[in-house]
């Protein structure tokens, strides 16, 4: 089983909620995303780049890409993130993390794994999200673990619950009858850096 | 090999360096003092990073290594000057350097030290070091430098005892050479499996080069060797011990040569990188003109300038051999930081997402401007606690110099 | 009038609610000294993970309201958001259900270090907006609100006690149809501050064509367009929820086409951008009409049968000829909702071109679509012909010149029409201007000649978005016996009021205001001259859960309940169902629902016997004695709601038949035109067809016939605020995360003109004019005109460095619409060189 999610990028229209959704569901402290949506335009986020009236704008939501040979699994030195056998998710485990951040410098998808550099930091007195959501720590790395609480569940991640432009898609990469499956099969679609030979398991449709 | 001894100066030695050996104990004195206490404060500096967060260094998520991985890197090569220069004579069996083997030693073990002591500091979890033997994942090339520096700080520590044993004749000239190899295949080692922590990463485009293993190698020679220089013309000077200027030299024309190999692996890289025209040109124009340009170009006049003085016969004075040494070290730290940095400066994906103030160190506008300057630069507590970490270094090395027998045998 | 029927069908919804509004006071309050329902039914609610999971719904105003939402309740806390299903939803697809960021943000924005959480009362000596507070209780308060009142009434009657409310919060009991503020206002003989905002496209909808949206397709939308026409919308920005059945439609070969001067994010999705040049979509509009009529590419049997295009039209008074010009007796059967034009039965006269004489409309076997014929010895020209004179003038290539575009471009966009069916989307972009009326009764001109309504995949929308479900709550509990109608201000003249105490020549004042489910003081243009106006006031009562513009300008605000912490039911959203707001959590400090609140205040003035009903009796009356049925004809009851919390009001397939115009017939001609501010002046010539000018201010370039502006040589710039993603105006522009994403607002240049001016990306500038100024930070942006500067909506004065944008925006306005023209505004941008 490989879990994974394809985007059509064609659909995305950048709205953010996907973003929102990851974070108040994984109750991620202040001032960190897992899940951004990144603007492929002007200087400042969802501005328009190029001269009017030759302006463009594109939208690539990007969290962590939960590769099939993630660069972050090989390096971490206590095997604090690591990949799950069943589900193909790379998960991350807080209590074992040293904090040496080798994992960051690893994954070549700038930004996706983030440090609690401080306490996290609540955005409200209580903690919001997930029941079983799992309780952040100062001075470990953490990123997008595809909700693995969620999916424990049987339910589906947080930015894939009501993607309103249905630009998202979820399920098994393996698995013939799953929508991501046909999509990628069907589709014209792309991964992030291919080049990194790290096999991502989001796929974007262009 | 200790017999290297000046034996010019052997007969008015035991007056003359009595006297020295006096002051310089006042001297070493007061130094273990003063290494002491700025250990002691950046050590109060670290827990106060360690409760406050690391949230008070400069580092970031885009940017998540800063001053204490690049010190990590440059004292690592600092480390093996000392440790080279005192073993590949007794390696090879050929004539050494005048009876600063055992100092040279000591420096590798300061280093080394240090070394371990950046990484420490760096560290989120440092209390959970234990993990690293209870859930070690072998794969890691950070796992990989840290059981060969243990092992070369090992080494290193067997290594001084055994050259002091043997001494008094306690360990044999053949036994020592034994340590001496492993002492050196493992200072090898550890330079290179410093350099693999980045150079594995395909991550960054600056960092993923084969050479880089090779070329943090002599990296470690020039620093290292500059580092040996330096601290035998200090302890001359101090009277601590007493070196025929030939060996100066001899070590400055291996210093020149050593710079000029790494200029070379330079250049042979920014050639590799910028031949194509492909992603490689950033890394070029970072370099030559981007954000990290006064990093490098202090370091090319740095080290043409340790060259010319290790090369011209003329130049070749003690003064000028210290100051080439000083730049050889300065370049040698130049290069670390452009290195470290550099491997931040050129993300990936450049889009403009979400910042935030723990994004990137320069965060208070758009993804270009984070990056339009330097994209990572230390704030004071980073200078506090890694100030405090070569203190440490200077306090062992001093501490060493104090309590065990290192000067050159009678 | 809710009871009224046109000759073609029931009421729609959305006039209806419209209706409401017009009346007066609108808005409201719940309470709830009662159990809830939610909570009470809280106990059988299946427990996940100790979480407890309440149905609710949106209530901002994105234009789009009513997504569903689920509350997430652990420990008595909301912990989470997310998208309530829609009950009869496919599970995998989950059908239409949806949510954007702003709906989940509600989390953020109960908890939020903004919430009010006592009443709160300016400390005495000093300024409004000194920021200078004392709490005080409940009983305080309402007597000193109760006391000034009795004051007031004693000295300047009811109608100098005004309800001012926008569109802060969609429901019925506690939002702007609020049953209780109604029933105060009305049983007091309130007066009314009326919003401005969006008059354009509401009044246009309203007077000309019952409601827009009247003949629109249904939800199915996607299924049946083959052309898409976005006026000025960025939809995929302002409404991303509805954004897919764009997506769907393009999937299904729907060629959209965008209407906007700026590339914008919709821009990029589209199939066509038509560039054109600001606020000049009813020239545009003009030269399409009079290309498709000279091209012989009329919907003639659309116009025949459904407009009053073939009606006569007597050429001395401009009337169409009827039955009574015939000395036939008529019945007046009502009016128009909201803009009152007359419904009889006074037949309209066309040509029968076989019997060659004038006849009753319905009766004309071959009626008449051009030329002018003398009947009863007068002039009369039919309605149609009246109108292809009007646009006459409009060649392609004039058009293209006032346009900016190629005359290609036009011919285009009138094949679109011509070759539909063609969905309108009528958004705001051009609805912010002095001229905007007439942009929309140019759209319902080229929807009408081109046949575009009462068809599947047809009709006018909001922005593209989907029809607005049929059913509504009875809202006769906001409109008790022996109501008085107080007078009804606009915002836009309360600066004048409060400065001359006369209105339309007679004696008006405004002596206390309270504002609910509103911000007008961080809303409303010219904000300068409108805190004067307040600063006149004796006392401004601020209702709302959070702090504002609004209740930091206020003598005492007090605390309501969010949308969580009461009950409430749907009162105004653009999907197909209607909900249930449950109770979800307990308030927690004194908030109080909208509706206990009037019910205080109604106490306090002597009316408590008449405000006896908590919030759920009033709920429940108003849910069973909704009239219409569901999507399967099922009558939607109070229990059902509480057990289903979301019934489906019309089918996926529904397209509206029914038009309430007079004649039915839709107006090609506008035969009376009236003022939406009853005594406003207007040219009763000129308004009957469209026309094009120049708007009011945004004019900055000499373009033939139309010279620019006098102000536009020293403010050379139109500034736009166009509508963000993060926020509905100003509803979420404090909630922590989204701030996140965007920090602190910024006004976002073109390229060039940023050139011009020296000013880089991150600089602080200055943008100013006569009225008022701002100091933010710019943004260089590709995508606008050269020429438009766009700081963008929903700010508040605590964001800014300086200043507020809405000091710089207007007041004038047209009298027909008093429409709100945030976008028909000149300013200068310069670098600012002073300190944050």
């Amino acid at each position: 089983m490989r879990m994974g999610m394809v985007i059509d990028l064609h659909r995305c229209v950048g709205c953010h909620t996907c973003s929102v959704a990851c974070k108040v569901a994984n109750n991620v402290p202040k001032e960190t995303w897992w899940n951004r949506v990144l603007t492929d335009g002007g200087e400042a986020i969802d501005t328009l780049g190029g001269e009017y009236p030759n302006a463009s704008i594109k939208f690539f939501p990007v969290s962590c890409q939960h590769c099939e040979n993630p660069a972050c699994v090989k390096v971490c030195p206590v095997g604090a993130t690591y990949k799950d056998p069943a589900t193909g998710i790379v998960r991350q485990d807080y209590d074992k993390c040293i904090g040496c951040r080798m994992c960051m410098a690893a994954c070549p998808y700038t930004g996706v794994r983030s440090f609690n550099w401080e306490e996290p930091q609540n955005y409200l007195d209580h903690n919001l999200g997930d029941a079983d959501a799992p309780e952040h720590q100062k001075h470990v790395v953490e990123k997008c673990t595809f909700c693995y609480q969620r999916q424990a569940r049987g339910e589906e991640p947080a930015c894939m619950e009501l993607c309103m432009a249905r630009a998202r898609f979820w399920g098994d990469l393996d698995d013939p009858e799953s929508d991501v499956f046909k999509l990628v099969h069907s589709r014209e679609s792309i991964t992030l850096l291919p080049e990194k030979g790290t096999k991502p398991s989001v796929y974007y449709l262009v | 090999m200790t017999e290297n001894v000046a034996a010019a100066t052997a007969a008015s030695a035991p007056s003359r360096s009595a006297s020295y050996a006096r002051a310089g104990g006042k001297g070493l004195t007061i130094g273990i003092v003063i290494a002491a206490a700025v250990t002691v404060v950046g050590i109060a500096l670290w827990v106060m990073q360690l409760s406050g967060g690391l949230v008070q260094t400069g580092m970031r998520n885009l940017d998540s290594w800063g001053l204490y991985i690049t010190g990590f890197m440059f004292f690592v090569g600092l480390s093996a000057g000392g440790l080279i220069i005192s073993s590949v004579p007794k390696a090879f069996g050929v004539s050494g350097f005048g009876g600063i083997s055992k100092v040279a030693v000591m420096t590798s073990i300061a280093c080394t030290v240090a070394a371990i002591a950046f990484v420490v500091i760096d560290l989120g979890q440092p209390l959970r070091v234990w993990e690293l033997f209870s859930s070690s994942n072998f794969s890691s090339p950070l796992m990989w430098d840290i059981i060969v520096l243990f092992v070369y700080l090992i080494l290193s520590v067997v290594y001084l005892w055994a050259q002091i044993r043997a001494d008094s004749g306690a360990v044999s000239t053949k036994a020592l050479r034994v340590v001496s190899v492993m002492a050196l295949v493992c200072a090898v080692m550890v330079h290179s499996v410093t350099a693999w922590v980045f150079s594995l990463q395909i991550a960054h485009e600056f960092w993923y080069t084969a050479l880089l293993g090779p070329w943090f190698v002599v990296s470690a020679l020039v620093c290292g060797t500059a580092l040996v220089m330096i601290a035998a013309a200090a302890l001359r000077a101090a009277g601590y011990l007493q070196l025929d200027e030939k060996y100066l030299v001899k070590m400055a024309k291996l210093l020149g040569v050593f710079i000029c190999v790494d200029l070379y692996f330079f250049g042979c890289d920014l050639l590799t990188s910028g031949f194509p025209a492909g992603e490689g040109a950033a890394v070029v124009d970072m370099l030559v003109s981007g954000p990290l340009s006064t990093f490098f170009w202090a370091q090319i006049v740095l080290s043409v300038v340790t060259a010319v003085v290790c090369f011209v016969p003329g130049l070749r004075t003690t003064p000028l051999l210290i100051v080439a040494s000083a730049c050889a070290i300065v370049a040698i730290f130049l290069k670390r930081v452009q290195i470290l940095v550099g491997g931040f400066q050129l993300p990936n994906l450049d889009l403009a997402g979400p910042l935030t103030s723990l994004t990137i160190t320069n965060w208070n506008g758009t993804m270009a401007s984070a990056y339009s300057g330097m994209v990572y630069f230390p704030t004071s507590i980073e200078f506090g606690i890694a100030l405090g970490v070569i203190g440490l270094g200077f306090l062992i090395f001093l501490l060493g110099l104090k309590l065990l027998p290192l000067k050159p045998a009678e | 009038m809710s009871g009224m029927k046109s000759s073609q069908g029931a009421i729609t919804r959305r006039s209806f609610l419209k209706t409401t509004a017009a009346v007066g006071t609108v808005a409201a309050c719940s309470g709830l000294a009662v159990g809830s329902v939610a909570l009470a039914a809280a106990d059988e609610a299946a427990e996940q993970n100790g979480e407890q999971t309440f149905a609710s719904f949106c209530r901002g105003n994105c234009g789009s309201s009513g997504c569903n939402l689920n509350v997430h309740v652990r420990e008595g806390k909301v912990v989470r958001v997310n998208s309530l299903p829609f009950s009869d939803a496919d599970p995998k697809t989950k059908g239409r259900s949806r949510i954007c960021l702003r709906g989940m943000s509600n989390v953020y924005r109960l908890y939020s270090p903004q919430r009010i959480d006592y009443p709160m009362r300016r400390v005495e000596g000093t300024p409004r907006g000194g920021g200078e507070w004392e709490r005080i209780s409940w009983e305080e308060a309402i007597k000193q609100i109760t006391d000034t009142w009795k004051g007031i009434i004693e000295a300047d009657g009811p109608s100098a006690i005004a309800g001012w409310t926008i569109y802060g919060n969609s429901a019925t009991l506690q939002g702007i149809f609020g049953l209780g503020y109604a029933r105060l206002a009305t049983l007091l003989g309130m007066s009314t501050i009326s919003n401005g905002a969006d008059m354009g496209q509401i009044y246009s909808g309203a007077a000309l064509a019952a409601s827009l949206g009247v003949g629109a397709s249904g939800p199915n939308l996607a299924a049946h367009a083959r052309n898409i026409v976005l006026w000025g919308a960025n939809s995929a920005v302002t409404w991303p929820h509805e954004w897919r059945y764009m997506l769907d439609a393009q999937a299904n070969g729907a060629k959209i086409t965008l209407i906007d001067p700026n590339v914008s994010i919709t821009a990029a999705k589209v199939d066509n951008h038509v560039r054109i040049r600001p606020c000049t979509d009813s020239a545009l509009l003009m030269g399409m009409c009079n290309y498709i009529i000279q091209n012989d590419l009329v919907d003639t049997e659309f116009v025949l049968a459904r407009t009053n295009g073939p009606c006569l039209v007597k050429q001395d008074d401009g009337l169409i000829l009827r039955g009574s010009d015939f000395g036939k007796e008529f019945e007046v059967l009502g009016a128009m909702p909201y803009s009152w034009q007359p419904i009889t039965t006074d037949s309209p006269y066309v040509w029968d071109t076989e019997k060659k004489e004038a006849v009753p409309a319905d009766e004309a076997a071959a009626p008449a679509l051009t030329g002018s014929y003398t009947v009863n010895g007068k002039k009369c020209t039919t309605a149609f012909d009246m109108l292809k004179e009007r646009v006459a003038d409009w060649s392609l290539e004039r058009t293209a010149e006032v346009c900016d575009i190629t005359p290609e471009e036009i011919v285009m966009l009138a094949d679109c029409y011509v070759n539909g069916p063609t969905m309108s989307a009528l958004a705001n972009g051009p609805g912010h201007y002095s001229t905007s009326w007439d942009y929309f009764f140019g759209t319902y001109e080229l929807t009408m000649l081109t046949g575009n309504l009462f068809r599947p995949g047809a009709g006018w929308a909001n922005t593209g978005q989907t029809m607005t479900g049929i059913w509504s709550p009875d809202t006769s509990y906001g409109v008790p016996e022996n109501a008085i109608t107080g007078p009804e201000y606009s915002v836009l003249d309360l600066p004048e009021i409060q400065q001359t105490g006369t209105y339309l020549g007679k004696p008006a004042t405004v002596k206390s205001a309270i504002i609910h489910s509103a911000n007008p003081l961080g809303n409303s243009p010219d904000r300068k001259r409108l805190l004067e106006a307040v600063d006149a006031m004796d006392l401004l009562v601020v209702v709302d859960m959070n702090e504002t513009d609004s209740t930091r300008y206020a003598d005492i605000v007090l605390p309501c309940t969010h949308w969580f912490e009461c009950d409430d039911i749907a009162g105004f959203n653009c999907n197909p169902y209607t909900f249930i707001g449950e109770k979800a959590v307990e308030p927690m400090f004194e908030h109080k629902s909208d509706y206990q609140i009037t019910r205080l205040l109604a106490e306090g003035m002597g009316f408590g016997d008449k405000f006896k009903k908590e919030d759920l009796e009033v709920l429940e009356e108003s849910v069973n004695k909704g009239v219409q049925p569901d999507a399967n004809g099922n009558p939607i009851t109070w229990e059902r709601l509480k057990k289903e919390k979301n019934i489906r009001t019309i089918p996926d397939d529904y397209y509206d038949p029914s038009v309430i115009v007079p004649d039915g017939r839709l107006m090609m001609y506008w035969e009376h035109p009236a003022a939406r501010l009853t005594g406003k002046e207007i040219d009763v010539v000129q308004e009957r067809l469209p026309h094009f000018e120049p708007p009011n201010e945004a004019w900055p370039e000499d373009v033939p016939g139309y010279p620019k502006n006098s102000l536009a040589d020293k403010y050379p710039i139109i500034l736009m605020n166009i509508h963000a993603r993060l926020s509905t105006h100003t509803t979420y522009n404090h909630i922590a995360w989204l701030t996140e994403l965007r920090p602190e607002p910024f006004v976002n240049l073109n390229t060039e003109d940023a050139k011009e001016r020296g000013i880089a990306q991150g600089d602080l500038v200055k943008v100013f004019n006569d009225r008022g100024y701002v100091i933010v930070k710019a943004q260089i942006d590709g995508g606008l005109r050269k020429g438009i500067a766009n700081l963008p909506h929903g700010w508040e004065a605590d964001q800014f460095i300086e200043g507020h944008y809405q000091d710089l925006t207007p007041r004038a306005s047209n009298p027909v619409d008093d429409n709100e023209c945030y976008f028909d505004c000149l300013c200068q941008v310069e670098k600012y060189e002073g300190g944050k």
